[in-house]
């Protein structure tokens, strides 16, 4: 077997398969790279309904959206290798510990779909005992949805998360007691229909403004204490309270896992940059997915692959290579990011964004030196949802900013 | 029936554990949790100290000058990782820098000498330029506290000692010079002497052997863990205050950062970190240091200091015939944990010749199988090497203790469940069973709908 592809793929989550598919079906020969033993990555384990429906125009569960893929997947013959941890990328060169031997590959252009990691109590520095029950939402999903285990019977979620709000209702329907969402933010960060299917219908607590202070329980947890936050996000300890309970879910963020670009380019920021083809600072080198900032449905996370894996394919066979000057996009205060940061804009693109805060009935416009380019009115902007604009080709003379109105 | 049976698995009983199965003896170890390295010998700096910091003549000051001359050799036997990369304590003070470099010297330390700005700045780039001297101490290093632990029980049990894990002593009977120890699940263990090395448990198995208790007392130091990276490359102290050695920022034996610990005086044992020592931390590690990466941040933890009076205590029981006591040991334990197990078998007249040992293997294997903790490159044959060696350990964390499964930034989220259904199917339990640390701490609960 050659190991010289035009695209190789890193993860075979819904990013990475339609990276793979359009880039097959731009003419490239594709492989995947899957540390799994099977695609479908994260999706795997979401078995409630909600996907799809951008995609696929129908309501799906996240398996029945990774099957959807892995069927054009397999009728495209586009090959892929299990049990294969890349662990470097190197110019063209990417090397993998397959079922934990070391094996190298080689390819024109790269895609990297490694999806994202949840962030840990460490990272966010809870205080008290560490004895079993406390676990990040996905891990107590993984538990229920593919071993049928309990994370706990009594539950207490920190942070709301869309992942902390599907486990809230799945906990409830798995039987075990969801005493409450606790939420140190003013607000949710999780999709408006979430808190509605998932927290409201259920009469869970949700509590916002507030946090654990403490976890008791040196072999399993007891109870958590907590309290309300102040302005500032400290916790009034005049407010401290406790709650019995034997388990406590983190969903307190999603960090995009993308130490291998990390690692070939050291001075990359919070966020990596990347052009409308979601191309990095490194020319061969794509990335899309959760790899590269964080999506609420898997259905963006798939759209976004189409186009870092048409790109790479194109990158592949020299077709991409003159794109002429590339803009900057800045944007308003009211705005937390953009992707892409940078445009050459040969063809029409979009932008997604993320606001700060929630807005009602306003306008998203985008300027280019002064003159508006693109606009779009909206009802309710939430700072839970990403929102994103279409910007046609040709519009793109200079540097770009983006503002809600 | 055991010529001598030690009780509690940390460093300094696994030490003693080992050095009297090298001198030939018939030994149990007995542990009342389910695996060594469970207590304060999991949760400190892990320094092996150069030894100007003791009060000349005090058995702290000798054990651990000798405990750091014995680490080289015996990390090589037991195939574990030692780095003598050396401490520093900076102050602008350099009277009290001085004063510790005479102590040192004093206490037989070699390799110390005061260094000034640049070769100090070097030496640590991100210290502030506001401190510019610093007391050097060359033979200072690192060593993973439970891996040693660890590896020196293995060794044991390997050449013949026997440990046993989960023993809860209930009752223990004396009788025509023997010991005759029952634990709640109705095991007995027969021995001539015994060694009591609990740590913070001192009392419980002191007041069962009708011996002296003593008063204890408790100081929690609490930690930040960061992922690997070089923010500082060798041990940094401020000058000791009355509390400690301060709180420091160190690599440790595998490449992460430990900044801490706090210095808390506690009534109980107790190992919960708090909202307050972490805050402690971060404003005395921004004191000393620029560029402090705190976003690398993936872990807290907190460990107790036991002590009991100033010095360490290891002396023969003055109330029951046949028990050493060992109590007080805080730091420098570990550093002095060799030298504890040499001076005790002296005691005891076990001398002579170490015999031929069979080395301990590790978890290294050929192949590694599939990654199963990404963070750390961990694949499913180590885990099984681990799970399968020889001190049989059957919980979450004494996997990720050996192999570091789940010790990487996203801290278990990936391999949790995949050690756990390892742990279970090579110990044909239910994957419910399967405990994080502690009897009682199962990782899940069955009781799923659809299990
Ligand atoms: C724990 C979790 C739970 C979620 N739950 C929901 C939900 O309930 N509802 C919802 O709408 N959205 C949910 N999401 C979000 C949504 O599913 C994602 O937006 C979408 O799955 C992202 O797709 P992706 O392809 O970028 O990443 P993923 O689906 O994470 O796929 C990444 C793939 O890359 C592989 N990989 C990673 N590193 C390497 C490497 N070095 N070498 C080889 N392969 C590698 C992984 O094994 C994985 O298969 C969840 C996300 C997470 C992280
Ligand atoms: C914050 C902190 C930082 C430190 N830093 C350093 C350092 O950098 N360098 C250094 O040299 N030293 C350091 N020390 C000191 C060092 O960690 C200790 O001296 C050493 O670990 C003590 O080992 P031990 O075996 O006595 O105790 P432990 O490790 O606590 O072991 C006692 C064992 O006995 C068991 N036990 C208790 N009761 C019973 C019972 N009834 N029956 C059976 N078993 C029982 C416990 O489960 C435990 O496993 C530090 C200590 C702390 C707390």
């Amino acid at each position: 077997m050659s190991s010289f592809y035009d695209v190789i793929v890193i993860g075979g989550g819904p990013s990475g398969m339609q990276a793979a598919i359009e880039a097959k079906k731009e003419g490239a020969k594709v492989l995947i790279l899957e540390c799994n033993d099977s695609l479908g990555g994260i999706l795997n384990q979401c078995i409630h309904n909600g996907f799809g429906l951008r995609q696929f125009k129908e309501e799906l569960t996240g398996p029945e959206f990774a099957y959807k893929q892995y069927s054009e997947v397999k009728k495209l013959k586009i090959p892929s290798v299990f049990g294969a941890y890349v662990t470097k990328i190197e110019g063209e060169k990417i090397t993998a510990l397959v079922r934990g031997k070391e094996k190298e590959y080689f390819s024109k252009a790269i895609v990297l779909a490694t999806g994202a990691r949840e962030r840990t109590a460490g990272e966010i520095k809870l205080a008290g005992d560490r004895g079993a029950g406390i676990y990040t939402a996905g891990t107590a999903q993984k538990m229920i949805n593919y071993y049928g285990k309990l994370s706990g019977k009594r539950v207490v979620i920190l942070g709301s998360g869309d992942i902390g709000l599907i486990m809230a209702r799945r906990m409830t329907l798995e039987g075990a007691k969801v005493l409450k969402i606790l939420e140190i933010m003013p607000s949710s960060s999780g999709l408006r229909r979430n808190i509605r299917q998932c927290v409201e219908d259920f009469e869970i607590p949700l509590e916002f403004s507030h946090t654990v202070t403490r976890v008791v329980g040196r072999e399993r947890v007891k109870g958590v204490y907590y309290a309300e936050v102040d302005e500032n996000l400290k916790p009034k300890l005049e407010t401290e309270k406790f709650l019995e309970c034997d388990c406590l879910l983190l969903s307190v963020g999603l960090i995009p896992e993308n130490t291998l670009l990390s690692e070939v380019e050291k001075n990359i920021k919070k966020q990596i940059i990347v052009n409308e083809f979601r191309q990095t600072s490194i020319k061969n080198l794509f990335i899309s997915g959760n790899s590269l900032h964080i999506h609420d449905l898997a259905d963006n996370a798939s759209e976004e692959g189409a186009i870092a894996g048409r790109s790479a394919a194109l990158f592949a066979r020299g077709a991409l290579e003159e794109l002429g000057e590339e803009y900057e996009i800045s944007f308003s205060s009211a705005i937390s990011y953009t992707v892409p940061q940078r445009v050459s804009g040969c063809g029409s693109f979009k932008i997604f964004f993320r606001a700060k805060q929630n807005f009602l009935r306003k306008k998203i416009v985008v300027r280019c030196e002064g003159e508006e380019i693109a606009s779009k009115f909206c009802v309710g902007i939430t700072s839970g949802e990403m929102q994103e604009i279409e910007v046609e080709s040709g519009k793109v003379k200079g540097p770009l900013t983006v503002s809600i109105e | 029936m055991y010529d001598y049976v030690i009780f509690g698995g940390g460093v300094v009983g696994a030490a003693i554990f080992n050095k009297f199965v090298r001198l030939g003896a018939k030994v149990a170890l007995l542990e009342k949790e389910l695996d060594v390295a469970t207590g304060a010998s999991k949760a400190n700096s892990g320094l092996v100290h150069a030894g100007f910091d003791a009060e000349t003549g005090t058995l702290k000051a000798k054990l651990n000058v000798r405990g750091n001359e014995l680490f080289e050799k015996l990390c090589q036997e037991l195939g574990i990782k030692f780095k003598r990369t050396g401490a520093l304590v900076v102050g602008n003070d350099e009277e009290k820098l001085k004063e510790l470099l005479a102590r040192g010297k004093k206490n037989g330390v070699k390799g110390l000498s005061i260094i000034r700005e640049e070769k100090l700045w070097k030496l640590v780039p991100n210290l502030r330029h506001e401190y510019k001297s610093a007391l050097y101490a060359k033979t200072a290093g690192l060593v993973s506290p439970y891996m040693l632990t660890i590896a020196l029980a293995e060794e044991a049990v390997i050449n013949g000692g026997q440990a046993l894990f989960g023993f809860t002593t209930k009752k223990i009977e004396k009788a025509k010079g023997c010991f005759k120890i029952y634990s709640s699940d109705k095991r007995v263990v027969e021995g001539k002497v015994v060694i009591n090395a609990t740590g913070a448990g001192y009392n419980d198995i002191a007041r069962l052997l009708k011996a002296e208790e003593r008063e204890i007392r408790f100081r929690r130091g609490e930690y930040y863990v960061l992922d690997k990276c070089d923010f500082v490359n060798l041990t940094v102290f401020p000058l000791p205050t009355k509390l400690g050695k301060g709180i420091l920022a160190t690599p440790t034996a595998s490449g992460n950062i430990l900044l801490g610990p706090t210095a808390e005086d506690i009534l109980e044992f107790d190992t919960a970190t708090t909202m307050g020592g972490l805050e402690n931390i971060s404003g005395s590690i921004t004191a000393m240091f620029d560029n402090v990466p705190f976003d690398k941040i993936i872990r807290e933890y907190s460990g107790v200091r036991v002590s009991c009076g100033d010095d360490f205590v290891i002396e023969w029981d003055k109330k029951a015939e046949r028990v050493v006591d060992i109590c007080g040991i805080n730091s420098p334990g570990l550093t002095s944990a060799p030298a504890i197990a040499e001076m005790v078998a002296e005691m005891v007249g076990l001398r002579g010749q170490e015999k031929k040992m069979i080395r301990r293997k590790g978890y290294a294997v050929k192949v590694k199988g599939e990654i199963v903790c990404r963070c750390e490159k961990v694949g499913k044959n180590e885990i099984l090497s681990a799970i399968n060696s020889p001190l049989k350990p059957c919980t979450v964390d004494g996997i990720k203790r050996r192999v570091r499964a789940g010790m990487g930034k996203c801290q278990g989220g990936y391999c949790l469940i995949d050690v756990c259904r390892l742990i279970a199917r090579e110990r044909g339990i239910k994957l419910e069973e399967v405990n994080k640390e502690h009897e009682g701490g199962a990782v899940m609960l069955s009781g799923g709908k659809y299990e």
